[in-house]
């Protein structure tokens, strides 16, 4: 279903480096395992919306403080982020209006 | 807990049976393989404390044909040494000078998986290494396989990884492998499988504080984990 969301379909297992793409949402239900490279690559990307990760990865990636939002569904990720960039923000008024 | 010490320098030997024997453990001790195998006419040892080299012979030849649970202890061992000895099922690995309060903590650990577990002795026949579990109602007879690579940077590693997962028996196994393998640009790894899970023995210099988040997965992963700035020995279990 294409429901105009930025999102990034990641799978395999993820243990060895490579070039992921990341996105406003990455959808994990086809990872079977991530490597310890990519919980250091997660953490550079703060607040990251993640769906459909299975319970071991999502555990394992809580255990390592990582800042995820886990969300259910792509729909629902995608709405609570639009919630977030609706309106304008202090420093997007500053930028227009000084 | 009833032990033989078998260790050759005199003054070892007598200030470790002091040292033990005060922590309450009940020492015999000989100082070759001969005076141990005498000892033995009279006295049955729950566990072993051996030194690798003795004049008559290595201490892991008296290991094998005791069958009980052994500690060696070494001035020189190096890694190989240590891997050769966990392989016979040795349950620790002190390089000397040798702390008695820690052999002490590691018997007394001993002691408690004794009364907890069923003993495995490794049996070496035509068709290769076997681990004899004997349980409480029935003796297990199991292959040990082992596989070994060595890697000299890091495509190397992920090449040789890949040929390589696809015979681990589940992708935490594979993690593992893969973790290990980039815990250092270069080095060698082993893995010996059985029935119950596999054993993973990388030989490989590891700067732990560099690889400090790794190292906590690992540990998490392991059923159990010997992780060393060199040699590193982590086991899964299938269960």
């Amino acid at each position: 279903m294409d429901n105009g969301a930025d999102v990034a379909y990641w799978s395999g297992l993820l243990v060895w480096p490579e070039n992921l793409i990341f996105a406003g949402v990455i959808e994990m239900s086809a990872v079977t395992g991530v490597g310890v490279w990519l919980q250091q690559a997660l953490r550079k990307h703060p607040r990251q919306a993640v769906v459909g990760a299975s319970p071991a990865i999502k555990r394992q990636l809580q255990a390592a403080g990582l800042p995820i939002l886990w969300y259910a569904t792509v729909e629902e990720a995608t709405i609570a982020q639009t919630a977030q960039t609706a309106g304008v923000s202090t420093s997007e008024r500053e930028m227009l209006w000084g | 807990m009833k032990l033989l010490l078998v260790e050759d320098e005199d003054a070892i030997r007598s200030a470790m049976t002091r040292g033990l024997t005060r922590m309450g453990h009940i020492v015999e001790s000989a100082d070759s393989l001969t005076a141990a195998r005498n000892c033995l006419e009279s006295f049955s040892p729950e566990a072993l404390l051996t030194d690798l080299k003795l004049p008559d012979g290595k201490g892991l030849e008296l290991a094998g044909e005791l069958g009980i649970p052994f500690i060696v202890m070494s001035g020189f061992a190096g890694f190989d040494d240590a891997v050769k000895a966990m392989r016979l099922g040795c349950v620790d690995f002190f390089t000397k000078p040798v702390s008695i309060r820690d052999v002490h903590a590691r018997l007394e650990g001993i002691a408690e998986i004794s009364v907890q577990s069923a003993l495995s002795v490794l049996e070496t026949s035509t068709d290769g290494l076997h681990i004899i579990s004997a349980g409480a109602q029935s003796i297990q007879r199991q292959q040990l396989v082992s596989q070994s690579a060595e890697w000299n940077d890091s495509n190397e590693a992920e090449e040789r990884w890949s040929l390589w997962q696809a015979d681990l028996a589940n992708d935490k196994e594979r993690q593992v492998l893969a973790e290990l393998m980039q815990c250092a640009p270069s080095g060698k790894i082993t893995v010996n499988y059985s029935d119950t899970g596999s054993s993973f023995y990388l030989d490989a210099s590891v700067d732990w504080v560099a690889h400090a988040e790794r190292k906590i997965w690992l540990e998490e992963a392991a059923h159990r984990s010997i992780l060393r700035e060199h040699g590193c020995i982590v086991e899964c279990g299938h269960g």
